[in-house]
């Protein structure tokens, strides 16, 4: 089925916006060059790190609805790893905000 | 648009989000899906996130910084920005992601749900991690208000 290759690929694209929106923040905080650059371009870093994430998830599902796997298992196995990707990202970033506030690095 | 409207608009259609993720969730269970509501609520799910997402972007960038962040540093508990109103407004970006593609199997591969096992848990577990993210938000948004005061 032709929708079966494109939300899988739509779904490791999530995979790997959920990655890099753990990294993008991480990155603003111990890099400020970097978090001032999101400012000036995008006015605001949060606003810069949600644009950046919708493109590279929109671009990226895009470039892989070419050579995403079809098959249904494939399909399940990216829902599934997106939901622990998820999970690992969330509690990343809490987890580096938590330790920041206890000047534990 | 006030910046009471904004944050008004923005905790509703959070909870609203959050109530249509439980019920997709809840009805992905069900031993003959109910198709045309997991469309109609996965859908609601998306659109209020995305929207929420819109007026707390109004409501964060031109007044949280400036207004409303000091009092809270200044304050007994400033942990509730610089540990839940910084994990917070980060997670909460996995959610518009997170709920748009939920929505997307439920809307063009609905009809393989009912007979794929495998593809449901994957799809109900996906609306599950959503709407506990979800809950994480919206507890972490009651401590921050409530640091405020």
């Amino acid at each position: 089925m032709p929708h079966t290759r494109t939300i899988t690929a739509f779904l490791i694209s999530g995979i790997v916006t959920a990655i890099f929106i753990a990294a993008i923040t991480i990155g603003g905080e111990l890099a400020p060059a970097f978090k001032d650059w999101l400012k000036t371009t995008f006015y605001h870093h949060w606003l810069g790190k949600g644009a950046l994430a919708v493109i590279l998830f929109f671009v990226l599902g895009i470039l892989l609805s070419f050579i995403a796997p079809r098959s249904d298992s494939a399909l399940a196995s990216s829902a599934r790893a997106l939901t622990w990707v998820s999970i690992l990202s969330a509690l990343v970033i809490l987890g580096f905000f938590t330790a920041e506030a206890f000047h534990l690095f | 648009m006030s910046f009471g409207f904004a944050i008004a608009a923005h905790v509703i259609l959070g909870l609203c989000g959050l109530a249509s993720s439980y019920a997709v969730v809840l009805n992905l269970r069900k031993r003959e899906l109910p198709r045309g509501f997991l469309k109609t609520f996965s859908l609601i799910a998306f659109l209020s996130y995305a929207a929420s997402w819109a007026t707390a972007a109004y409501y964060y960038v031109l007044l949280y910084g400036k207004a409303v962040k000091p009092v809270i540093l200044a304050g007994k508990y400033p942990w509730a920005h610089t540990i839940f109103m910084e994990s917070k407004e980060h997670i909460f970006l996995l959610i518009p992601f997170l709920s748009l593609l939920t929505a997307a199997i439920i809307w063009f591969l609905g009809n393989r749900l009912q007979s794929d096992e495998s593809l449901r848990s994957a799809t109900a577990a996906l609306a599950l991690v959503t709407f506990l993210i979800g809950v994480f938000v919206t507890i972490a948004g009651v401590l921050i208000s409530g640091a405020v005061r």
